[in-house]
């Protein structure tokens, strides 16, 4: 089943909307990411590229400046909605995981 | 002194990124960097023999071409290089980056995102360029088979093998579309588990079919034409191709550096290749009418009193001529030929008549020599039992051969004969009486002629 855009993320789009909490340009995301998930995670520049475009046009980023080359962004009120409610539902997740094996225990 | 840059034609399809980039990373070991992509050609330069990392990626916003990139495109471009990867080349929405470093991220990661690119520039690069002209070729072809079975001498005639290519083209065209469709809809779903997937090796196998048709059809126009005439024209075409091209090549570069949106830019580059197509079109046409016919030798005779002027031809290799039937004495006779052939049939005809005043001696045969059995009989259909203007009527005689004599409404008979066997059909009007004994001789005369 394909997945409705945006409804989840995966973990690259769930990782560069974290970093974007704080206003970021591109490259400081790509390092944010390495940095957060201690190099589990890594966004390449085309694909980072490719969702930073889709997200500003679904209003859940939004560009705050332009450096010569250098363009920043930071979440939109729709993106930290969107960014919570998928920490929700992961939330859930651990939940359930957590309640089923201490129930086992 | 060793070549600093190369050509090779390649085959690959644009979309099939994973053998491109084992490609670039076979020809960087071997010293060779690409730096332009062409249809066919590539053009590589000479480097130090390296091993280098390669990634195809695709663009989809990029519209422009040319040295000038747009601020949308440098941005994606900068992304990439700040991720540790250098821009080589781009060919429209398909860049390439490379870089030494084995350890470097890949620039896609996502393969849904990578799909989602792919698609969208293979769906103008592949599945609507092919369908176009698949589309064309296949209304082409259907006209084609439409008229040679209504009318197969006019059709054949008229150089069948410039068709052939037809099927072909239809063909390799629906092939190239179901492999790209077959591949995305295994990468698509593969791309929903989170894994990538390469792409097959997929020759443009138009390359390998066009060039052998292209050749043939080359060497039968050249064979049928022969005329120096007409290979200065071929050669004065392929010429001007390639000014206007040049030509073109400038204007876009300069276009493409004027500062304009990009849409903008892309508009005025395909106005003025319409306009640049249209001219050459124009040009062609221009210089194929003014071009004389093959087989003419014109000397013009102009009659100062009436001021009229003719043309007097002397092709005087006439299987049959007028002087068999009257005594032409010292008229000035023109005798025009005409010869015209394709693989399947050859048409060989004169046009025999004295120029004097008031005199109207006058013989015209067209010869078809039909090389291809199977089609007599939808011929003879064409030329005699279903001629468009003349009602042919077979004619009781001696002859080896078959002969129709043309009627009028009324009954009446007309000086219009058609002549035939198993292989050649002959069309002949004479603008003269003649008996009986004179049909049977000039038909054994034209039926056993060698052209």
């Amino acid at each position: 089943m394909p997945r409705a855009k945006f409804q989840t993320l995966t973990e690259q789009m769930f990782y560069i909307l974290l970093c974007l909490k704080d206003e970021c340009c591109g490259t400081d995301i790509m390092e944010k990411v390495l940095k957060i998930t201690d190099s589990r995670i890594s966004v390449g520049p085309g694909t980072l590229y490719n969702l930073l475009e889709q997200f500003v046009y679904e209003e859940i980023i939004c560009e705050t400046k332009v450096e010569g080359r250098r363009r920043s962004y930071i979440l939109t009120k729709k993106g930290k909605e969107i960014l919570e409610t998928e920490y929700k539902r992961i939330q859930k997740q651990a939940d359930d995981y957590r309640r089923l094996f201490e129930e086992e225990k | 002194m060793m070549k600093e840059t190369k050509r090779r034609m390649e085959f690959f399809s644009l979309y099939d990124h994973t053998n491109i980039e084992k490609h670039l990373e076979k020809m960087a070991l071997k010293g060779w960097l690409i730096e332009d992509i062409g249809s066919y050609f590539w053009k590589y330069q000479k480097i130090e023999p390296k091993k280098l990392r390669f990634s195809v990626v695709y663009y989809p916003k990029a519209v422009n071409e040319g040295t000038v990139v747009s601020a949308d495109r440098q941005h994606f471009i900068d992304m990439c290089t700040s991720g540790g990867w250098k821009y080589i080349i781009n060919q429209g929405q398909m860049h390439i980056f490379c870089t030494k470093d084995e350890n470097t991220p890949p620039i896609e990661t996502d393969p849904e995102i990578q799909i989602e690119c792919i698609h969208k520039f293979a769906k103008h690069e592949i599945i609507y360029n092919y369908c176009f002209a698949a589309t064309c070729f296949l209304v082409l072809f259907a006209a084609f088979i439409y008229r040679i079975w209504k009318e197969p001498i006019e059709a054949i005639d008229n150089h069948l093998y410039k068709i052939w290519d037809a099927p072909f083209i239809v063909g390799f065209s629906v092939y190239n579309i179901i492999n790209y469709l077959s591949w995305y809809k295994k990468a698509k779903s593969a791309a929903e588990n989170g894994e990538f997937t390469d792409t097959k090796k997929l020759i443009k196998i138009e390359v390998l079919l066009w060039a052998p048709i292209y050749l043939f059809s080359a060497v039968l126009e050249f064979f049928s034409f022969l005329r120096l005439r007409y290979i200065l024209f071929i050669l004065g075409l392929i010429l001007f191709a390639v000014i206007l091209f040049y030509l073109f090549k400038k204007i876009r570069s300069a276009v493409y550096k004027s500062e304009r949106e990009d849409k903008a830019k892309i508009k005025i580059k395909n106005i003025i290749a319409v306009f640049l197509v249209i001219a050459y079109v124009a040009a062609g046409i221009f210089a194929y009418i003014i071009i004389p016919k093959p087989y003419t030798h014109v000397r013009e005779h102009t009659d100062e009193i009436f001021v009229k002027s003719y043309n007097i031809y002397h092709d005087d290799d006439a299987p049959l001529d007028i002087s068999a039937f009257a005594d032409i004495g010292n008229k000035t006779i023109s005798r025009e030929k005409f010869v015209d052939e394709s693989v399947l049939i050859k048409q060989s005809s004169w046009t025999i008549y004295s120029i004097e005043e008031d005199d109207d001696l006058y013989l015209k045969y067209e010869i078809t020599d039909v090389r291809f059995s199977p089609i007599i009989e939808r011929c003879k259909n064409e030329l005699i039992y279903n001629h468009y203007i003349f009602d042919y009527k077979k004619i009781d005689c001696s002859a080896e051969y078959e002969i129709y004599r043309q009627h009028d409404e009324n009954g009446e008979k007309g000086n219009r004969f058609v002549f035939c066997d198993n292989n050649r059909i002959i069309e002949v009007h004479f603008g003269f009486e003649l008996s009986e004994k004179e049909i049977i001789f000039a038909a054994e005369k034209l039926m056993n002629a060698n052209i």
